[in-house]
């Protein structure tokens, strides 16, 4: 999954293993979270009512699954509710559709990544939406390599080119994750992330808190706690929240998620 | 006997369905694999938690060829550059009569003959297990490596041996070794067994058997065991284990199966390649755990993890006679029954030179052999083969008089050898006489701790922490062999000043003074040996072990 450039994708992946699926495994996860905002950074970085508090529910879908060794297909879509009091929207997110290979064939986590955007709803003026809304293609790069039996150093990076009006924007993220001890069955990940637009004149979408297509620029902390319940049926609680900004919301969210492999 | 001749019949039948090669009771077949160029070079450098399998091809040698999928398997042994593999051929086909080709790749025993040996004295005990066989892999006609074969475990086995296609089977779950039988182990069963066969959550047949094993009193276990198991299997399982030292067994690498048509429990004891001497390091991750230099011979008849079936038998007194009995036609001489000497050290010793002899041709065209390690292993697993049966016959079959650190003998007559051993088992040292003077008596005794004396320069803490005496009744001239005990990093007779296991030196102390003693070592076995050593007659020979080379000794006489 694309790092933190669709939040509410990223933040509804509750994964336990390899970034590449095992040739012929399925992996499933669901998840349901709430982020909201009640203020944005403005365009000189000061920090102003949103106008009303922004929430967004959403319970995600995810599958993934290892085509052959050498590549991972995955897909999701999310389920959820929008509102800027007194307005809501609910109902059904962007449709995701990607492809996953490895950029060192004997490592699991050396990989690219493609991924489509396809809205079912064409919608990108509103304020209140509950996907993107317009259709994207993203590409990425991520590393991540075992420094220590107890912790692994990840980067990744990426562009997104979105269908006017949106823009096309720019992504990169640094990551620790591993076991607490040997044999642990608890892991935490904590990532920084961020994103600036690739177009300076392109339209600035709303205030949602979304972050496809604006021209904003964000950083973002994340932190998650996972438990492998067993093998293959593992659990995750993850909390975000943007820390830095230029011309965007500031949000943070809470999500719980579950997954299952099926080997 | 009609197990046996099913058992002959499937040999036969494999013998003539692939090529055979190598000495005839230790046939090496060849498995000639044709698969995507950079799908071979994956399968073995891919990262192990992949379980990723690719397409393969199984060459016959009458052209044909079978189509199917290989991957790896195994647990930590996936971290060695010689993959296990196994390979899982499409419906209809079958290849010595699988449709799964197991591979064990040996990479933690580099001796390359545990498993073998390990397997040979299970069906010479007629056990029910699979077939197993020396198998050498190509990949695109490229040799790639010497592999142990091994018959998947199924129904085809059970039928073949007499328990009928229909069992219910429990697996112990591997890394977590809570598999020992007890009421804890099957609480949440599936903590700590796989149920392969119902399969699912049911582990009812398993947790009926824990319950009736903790019921059953130790007096009547031998009626219970003749009830509810074969029993033949169990005793040989605790029988197979003392042997070999395989001290993983009895809480995790064995398979638990209950014949429908029977109405009978059986086991399949599993995994051999840390087993023969070589002890597990519990202060190390894996594989290093497993990949050390630890070495033993000397393990009681109890070793392993607790486990009550096992420990019933034991506390039972007329199965511990039968165990006994069974150790004792082990480490006697040949007879009737197939096992009837199999660990007499010297039906042993040949045994191993023919194996070596067999898969020789094998390790030059194996691409991941270090030749060097393989000699050394080799002698390793030679020493616990000339020491095993001994010191269980010393224990078990014939105790002694228990008296510890010495050990009396006889000059052997020149050209042969004798192992001394105290009233425990444990070797004094093995001497083999070049030359004496006449008959006479030999003594060799241990003195364990810091060394008393050690030569001028010597820095006691950089000796093993143990000396040696030997005291000839005629003046003789001998090759001598000692050893000293690393059974692990906590109880080793290393002393902490030793950097370099390698640079151990002999020194010999007579009445005229230290000598330097040429040395050859085996720190896997823990063995220095020197080749000629002066035995001056009535007079004791004092011998240390140091690594720092002595400022004053002199070269050896």
């Amino acid at each position: 999954m694309l790092p933190g450039a669709v939040a509410l994708m990223a933040a509804a992946t509750a994964q336990a293993g390899s970034y590449m699926q095992s040739a012929g495994d399925i992996n499933y996860s669901t998840s349901l979270g709430y982020i909201w905002a009640t203020q944005r950074w403005d365009t000189e970085r000061q920090l102003v009512d949103s106008g009303c508090r922004r929430d967004y529910t959403f319970n995600s879908h995810f599958v993934e699954y290892g085509y052959s060794y050498y590549h991972t297909l995955y897909g999701g879509v999310n389920l959820a509710q929008t509102r800027c009091s007194p307005d809501s929207k609910s109902g059904l997110g962007d449709v995701r559709l990607g492809i996953r290979g490895r950029t060192d064939v004997y490592q699991n986590h050396h990989a690219w990544e493609l991924e489509a955007t396809i809205p079912t709803s064409r919608d990108t003026t509103s304020s209140l939406r509950l996907g993107c809304g317009a259709f994207g293609l993203a590409g990425n790069l991520a590393h991540q390599d075992k420094v220590l039996p107890w912790l692994s150093v990840g980067a990744s990076a990426g562009v997104q080119l979105w269908e006017a009006p949106l823009a096309h924007q720019g992504e990169a993220e640094l990551s620790l994750s591993g076991n607490f001890g040997r044999g642990s069955r608890w892991s935490y990940d904590l990532d920084l992330g961020g994103r600036v637009p690739l177009q300076d004149d392109s339209s600035t979408i709303g205030s949602d808190i979304s972050d496809c297509g604006t021209r904003g620029k964000l950083v973002r902390g994340t932190h998650r706690l996972g438990y492998a319940v067993t093998d293959v049926v593992y659990a995750q609680c993850g909390y975000f929240r943007s820390l830095w900004g230029e011309d965007v919301s500031r949000s943070q969210g809470v999500y719980c998620g579950l997954s299952r492999l099926w080997k | 006997m009609a197990a046996a001749a099913r058992a002959l019949g499937l040999w036969l039948a494999l013998a003539a369905a692939g090529p055979v090669a190598a000495a005839v009771d230790v046939p090496v077949d060849t498995l000639a694999l044709e698969m995507d160029p950079r799908d071979a070079e994956v399968v073995f450098r891919k990262d192990k938690n992949d379980t990723s399998t690719f397409p393969v091809t199984v060459r016959m040698a009458d052209g044909r060829r079978l189509a199917g999928r290989i991957g790896t398997k195994g647990g930590f042994t996936q971290g060695f550059a010689k993959k296990p593999l196994l390979i899982k051929l499409d419906k209809g086909n079958r290849w010595f009569g699988q449709s799964r080709i197991s591979l064990n790749a040996m990479s933690v025993d580099r001796s390359l003959m545990r498993e073998w040996l390990a397997w040979d004295l299970i069906h010479a005990l007629g056990m029910a297990a699979p077939v197993t066989r020396y198998t050498f892999v190509t990949i695109n006609g490229r040799d790639t490596g010497l592999y142990f074969r091994i018959e998947w475990i199924g129904p085809d086995l059970f039928e073949r041996h007499g328990f009928g296609r229909e069992a219910d089977m429990y697996d112990p779950v591997d890394k977590i070794s809570c598999a020992d039988l007890t009421p804890q182990s099957v609480e949440k069963p599936a903590a700590c067994w796989v149920s392969i066969l119902p399969g699912g959550d049911n582990f009812d047949s398993l947790k009926a058997l824990v319950a009736a094993i903790d019921r059953e009193p130790v007096e009547t276990f031998p009626q219970f065991l003749d009830r509810e198991f074969d029993a033949e299997s169990v005793i040989n399982w605790i029988v197979v284990t003392i042997v070999t030292a395989n001290t993983t067994t009895y809480n995790d690498e064995y398979f638990l199966i209950r014949s429908h048509a029977r109405r009978k429990w059986f086991v399949i004891p599993w995994a051999y390649d840390r087993s023969f001497g070589w002890a597990y390091e519990p202060s190390l991750p894996e594989p290093a755990a497993s990949d050390n230099e630890n070495f033993q011979y000397y393990y009681p008849l109890e070793l392993g993890a607790a486990n009550p079936l096992r420990d019933k038998v034991f506390m039972n007194p007329q199965l511990q006679q039968r165990l006994t009995r069974r150790i004792g036609e082990l480490v006697g001489s040949a007879g009737p029954a197939a096992w009837h000497g199999w660990l007499n050290p010297a039906r042993l010793q040949e045994r191993i030179t023919r194996v070596r002899a067999a898969i020789e041709p094998y390790l030059a065209r194996d691409r991941f052999v270090d030749r060097a390690q393989f000699d050394e292993k080799l002698e390793a697993l030679r020493h616990y083969a000339e020491l095993r049966g001994r010191f269980l016959e010393r224990i078990a079959v014939s105790p002694g008089d228990w008296v510890q650190d010495r050990a009396v003998g006889s000059l052997p007559d020149p050209g042969q050898a004798t192992h001394l051993l105290d009233g425990w088992g444990y070797l004094m040292a093995a001497v083999k006489v070049q030359s004496r003077e006449r008959p006479g008596g030999l003594e060799a005794a241990v003195q364990r701790g810091r060394p008393e004396l050690v030569p001028p320069g010597a820095a006691r803490g950089a000796c093993v922490q143990r000396s040696w005496f030997l005291t000839a009744g005629s003046a003789a001239q001998a090759e001598v062999t000692v050893e000293y005990l690393q059974e692990s990093r906590a109880h080793s007779e290393l002393g902490a000043g030793v950097g370099d296991e390698r640079q151990l030196q002999l020194y010999a102390r007579d009445a005229r003074g230290w000598w330097q003693l040429p040395t050859e070592r085996n720190t896997l076995a823990n063995t220095l040996r020197t080749p000629r050593l002066a035995l001056p007659e009535g007079q004791t020979v004092r011998l240390v072990a140091c690594e720092a080379p002595a400022a004053q000794a002199l070269a050896a006489p």
